[in-house]
C-alpha cells in the first residue's frame, strides 16, 4: 500500500490493532465525529434499533470506557450536567451567563 | 420502585467521577434484583446533552441513548399533561428548578424511592417522596427484605 491508495478495511484494522487501547479509542471517536457529521440523515435510523438487554449494558459499557478514556484534564459529565443545570436556572431567573465552555 | 435522577447516570457513566463507583454500583444492585426504576423521558434528553456537550460527539451521546431506552428494568415514563402540571405544581410549592420537578413528579407518581446528588432537590423533595443519596440507597437494598 503506497500512501496514495485508498486502504481496504482489513488493512486499516491492521493497522489499528497496533495502537495502544487508548490510542484506538482516539481513533474511534475522531472517526465517529466525521461520520456523524457526513453522515445525519442515517443516525436516527440506526437509532430506532430495539437493542438487547445484554446489548443495551453493552453500549453503557462502551460509553464508560470511552469516558475513562477521554484526555484530561476536563469536566466530567457529572459537573457538565450540574453546571448545565446552573446555567438554565440563571437564564430563567434573569441571572444569564453565556457558557464559552461549550462548542456547538 | 425506584427514580433515578440524571445526577445518578451521569456520574455512573463516569468511571473516575468520585462518586461514579457508588452510583453504577447502584444501577448494577437494582438490576440484579430485578427492581424496576421509572424515569422521565426526560432523562434521554439530559443524558444525551450532556455528553454531546461534553465530549462533542454526537455518536457517542447517541449510545447513551440507545443504552438507557432499551435497558432493562427501567421505564421511561412520558410526560403527559397532567404529570407535567404536576411537576408545575411541585416546583411552585416547592422552589424546585422545572427538571427537578419533573423527576419527584414522577417519583411521587410511582410511589418510587427518589435517588439523587443533588441536595437541594432531595432537601425539597423530602417533603413528597422517600429521597436519599446513593449511598442510603444502597444501605437500604442491603437490608433483608428488599
Amino acid at each position: 500500500m503506497t500512501p496514495t491508495e485508498t486502504p481496504t478495511i482489513d488493512q486499516v484494522l491492521t493497522l489499528a490493532r497496533r495502537l495502544s487501547p487508548r490510542d484506538q479509542a482516539h481513533v474511534v471517536a475522531a472517526l465517529a465525529s466525521q461520520v456523524a457529521q457526513a453522515l445525519p440523515a442515517a443516525l436516527p435510523a440506526l437509532a430506532r434499533r430495539a437493542l438487547t438487554p445484554d446489548e443495551a449494558r453493552a453500549l453503557w459499557v462502551e460509553l464508560r470506557e470511552s469516558m475513562r478514556v477521554l484526555p484530561g484534564p476536563r469536566r466530567t459529565l457529572g459537573e457538565q450536567l450540574d453546571a448545565d443545570r446552573r446555567d438554565r436556572d440563571r437564564a430563567l431567573t434573569g441571572r444569564y451567563e453565556e457558557n464559552s465552555d461549550v462548542d456547538a | 420502585m425506584w427514580t433515578l435522577d440524571a445526577s445518578i447516570y451521569v456520574r455512573a457513566a463516569e468511571p473516575d467521577d468520585p462518586s461514579g463507583a457508588t452510583c453504577q454500583e447502584l444501577i448494577d444492585r437494582l438490576s440484579q434484583t430485578g427492581a424496576l426504576i421509572v424515569v422521565p423521558r426526560l432523562l434521554l434528553a439530559e443524558l444525551a446533552g450532556v455528553v454531546r456537550r461534553l465530549t462533542r460527539d454526537p455518536i457517542r451521546a447517541r449510545l447513551a441513548i440507545d443504552s438507557l431506552s432499551f435497558m432493562p428494568h427501567v421505564q421511561l415514563v412520558t410526560l403527559d399533561d397532567a404529570l407535567i402540571d404536576e411537576a408545575a405544581e411541585i416546583a411552585a410549592d416547592r422552589a424546585l428548578k422545572g427538571a427537578d420537578a419533573v423527576y419527584v413528579a414522577v417519583a411521587r407518581r410511582h410511589r418510587a424511592t427518589l435517588v439523587t446528588l443533588d441536595r437541594e432537590q432531595r432537601e425539597r423533595a423530602a417533603a413528597l417522596v422517600a429521597v436519599m443519596t446513593p449511598t442510603e440507597a444502597l444501605s437500604a437494598l442491603a437490608q433483608p427484605g428488599e
